[in-house]
């Protein structure tokens, strides 16, 4: 094949040349992107590589500038500066969608997703109906990335909720559905910023945190607890969004490389995430902390009153009926599979 | 009172001259101080065959340790690593003997080991003889990795400052072990307890090692952002202050305090500032040449970076 050398093969470089020239110029972006996870941590990796893939494949026109460890504020902040256009993305927990897409809460209604098994029939038929909402809201949505399920976890032991209405229980200041959620099951909130709860276990201001398990081990919280309530009470995961407006400036084409490639970054840590929450639960077992077993009966009493407070949010429209009646029906069609 | 077992030989002069081998716990590699390790290493072994070479050794240890080459470094300390296990197997349990090897082989798989899982059997062997070290010493401490949070606490007021050599030995090796095993949640776990014992022999003698303590302090506290518990600020104060107690002569403290604190709150003026220092500054220091002489290449690499990460 010599057809290419020489000067056929200039002739080709340089008609594309023409071809570029004559096309309009491809404005450049930078998309900045922040999320509280530290440089270095699993997230940062996937974020470092999706940036460069980014770049890569739209010729430089679309860059991701990084924000790691909180520096742009905690969730709320990067929440505000997403809408005064300093920020164009972000990495953050559901409880800020709490006006803006409330609806993002259906995955966090308590004790409604049973096991992480309930999670996987549910979520690949319903994370798009929900992405589409955030669209409409103005947040386009790379994706959702599981942090685990929270459990309740304590200095003292409790297992049936009359023990765990005596508990002094943490909730993220300022996260009024998680706060809402502990009153509608009749227990008393304390709410601390999350660098206020390790030293709250440790003067007894709080003796109970409900946390993924990942997290608590990360931030040392497992340190201070002594007992785990075996009862998945609550899905957390963080959608990675990005604003509306700006997205849409870019070239169509870079519009869908950067869906693609934040997209996959997300999928990856979602399931990285779950290895996690495995590994997590040994190590803690490992570490002499004990994980409480409620009765069938107490199980029971949780589990109705869980029910109770769903459908009150439901009902109130917290959560839309007819969305959350598709959720329930999604896990309905589970359980009746599960039970053949 | 507890018991205690009967002192071991005290390790030579240039004990004081080691490095942390993994400061940044869960960050990116640092490449720091196996020079510097050689030293105790040295120091060490001048104590113990006192008798026959003490003074080649520490004609040697002067050497080392004020050492402009680190390939020469890298290349003579597997020699010296083979012969600490020698000494080992006719003197296993001399805690001097085991701190040294411990530091040296924490360090020398830090410093010039690029494959992860050569650096983990680095950093296993390097906790195996330090805990070896800090269980011969302070009884406690041989179950320190699994007693709770809560006994470990309870233990570290008994801790004395002729205590300090080994637990922090001991201290920098488990850091170094969490470091090399940052994926596994098992290490993540035992962060807290490494810190809580560097905490103690901060407060017991902050100047060890040039400031040793207060540097990895200073890491500690900057590991996680403060939206998630982390305290920058106070990290940065115990950087600055492991700088001024070595009269800004170790340098590795200013390149961490930039790396650490710089980065996490996305100051690019201090960040670049102190590693413009730390390359201005005269590495030659007696004592510290090597360990400044990585610091330096820390600092070059990270001061190249900086376009991308701010």
């Amino acid at each position: 094949m010599t057809i290419f050398k020489g000067g056929a093969l200039r002739s080709l470089l340089l008609a594309g040349a023409v071809l570029l020239a004559g096309a309009p110029p491809a404005l450049g972006a930078t998309l900045k992107i922040a999320t509280v996870s530290p440089d270095g941590s699993v997230w940062m990796k996937l974020l470092r590589n999706a940036a460069r893939d980014v770049e890569e494949r739209t010729e430089g026109r679309v860059q991701l500038k990084l924000y790691p460890g909180g520096v742009m504020g905690d969730d709320r902040a990067m929440m505000r500066k997403m809408r005064i256009g300093q920020l164009q993305g972000a990495i953050v927990t559901t409880g800020v969608f709490n006006r803006i897409f409330p609806d993002l809460h259906l995955y966090n209604l308590p004790m409604q997703f049973r096991s992480l098994a309930e999670v996987d029939h549910v979520r690949p038929r319903f994370d798009a109906e929900l992405m589409r909402g955030l669209e409409d809201a103005g947040f386009v949505c790379a994706g959702f990335a599981e942090v685990g399920m929270a459990y309740a976890m304590a200095t003292r032991e409790a297992r049936s909720l009359a023990d765990a209405r005596r508990l002094k229980v943490w909730t993220p200041q300022g996260d009024d559905t998680a706060a809402k959620a502990l009153k509608d099951f009749g227990i008393t909130p304390v709410p601390l910023t999350i660098p206020d709860v390790l030293a709250g276990l440790q003067t007894g201001l709080i003796d109970t945190v409900a946390a993924p398990l990942v997290g608590a081990v990360a931030l040392q919280w497992h340190g201070q607890i002594r007992y785990v309530l075996d009862l998945p009470f609550m899905y957390i995961y963080a959608p990675m969004v990005l604003a509306k407006r700006p997205f849409e400036r870019l070239d169509p084409r870079d519009q869908a490389v950067v869906r693609r490639v934040l997209g996959a970054a997300v999928r990856e840590a979602d399931a990285g995430n779950r290895r996690d929450h495995d590994a997590v639960r040994q190590v803690m077992e490992r570490q002499g902390l004990t994980f409480l077993q409620p009765s069938p009966a107490e199980t029971r009493e949780w589990q109705e009153r869980a029910d109770a407070v769903s459908g009150a949010w439901a009902a109130s429209g917290i959560v839309t009926p007819e969305r959350h009646e598709r959720f329930v029906g999604l896990l309905a069609e589970y359980r009746t599979e599960l039970a053949r | 009172m507890r018991a205690r077992k009967p002192k071991a030989p005290t390790v030579g002069r240039s004990r004081r001259n080691d490095l942390p081998a993994r400061p940044d716990a869960g960050g990116t590699r640092l490449r720091t101080g196996a020079g510097l390790a050689l030293c105790i290493l040295l120091g060490g072994c001048a104590s113990v065959v006192s008798s026959v070479t003490e003074d080649l050794a520490e004609d040697l240890s002067s050497a080392i340790l004020d050492s402009e080459d680190l390939a020469v470094v890298r290349d003579g300390a597997p020699a010296y690593l083979i012969m600490l296990d020698a000494l080992l197997r006719s003197d296993p349990d001399n805690p001097a003997l085991l701190s040294a090897a411990a530091t040296l082989n924490g360090a020398y798989g830090t410093a010039f080991v690029d494959d992860p899982e050569r650096g983990r059997a680095f950093a296993d062997k390097a906790l195996r003889l330090a805990a070896r070290a800090a269980c011969e010493e302070i009884p406690w401490t041989c179950t320190v990795r699994t007693d709770s949070v809560a006994t470990l606490e309870g233990r570290l007021p008994e801790l004395r400052r002729e205590d300090v050599p080994v637990a922090y030995a001991f201290a920098t090796a488990w850091a170094g072990w969490i470091q090399a095993y940052s994926d596994d949640w098992g290490a993540v776990a035992e962060l807290g307890r490494v810190k809580s014992l560097m905490a103690r022999l901060a407060a017991l003698d902050e100047a060890y090692e040039h400031g040793g303590p207060r540097m990895y302090m200073g890491v500690f506290e900057t590991l996680v952002p403060a939206a998630l518990g982390g305290r920058p600020e106070l990290g940065r104060e115990h950087f600055e202050r492991a700088i001024e107690l070595s009269g800004g002569r170790f340098l590795m403290a200013r390149v961490l305090l930039a790396e650490r604190y710089g980065r996490l709150v996305f100051d690019r003026e201090l960040h670049d500032r102190e590693l413009r220092a730390a390359l201005a500054a005269e590495p030659r220091q007696r004592g510290m040449t090597l360990a400044n002489l990585v610091a330096q290449q820390q600092a070059r690499a990270l001061l190249e970076s900086a376009d991308d990460y701010f």
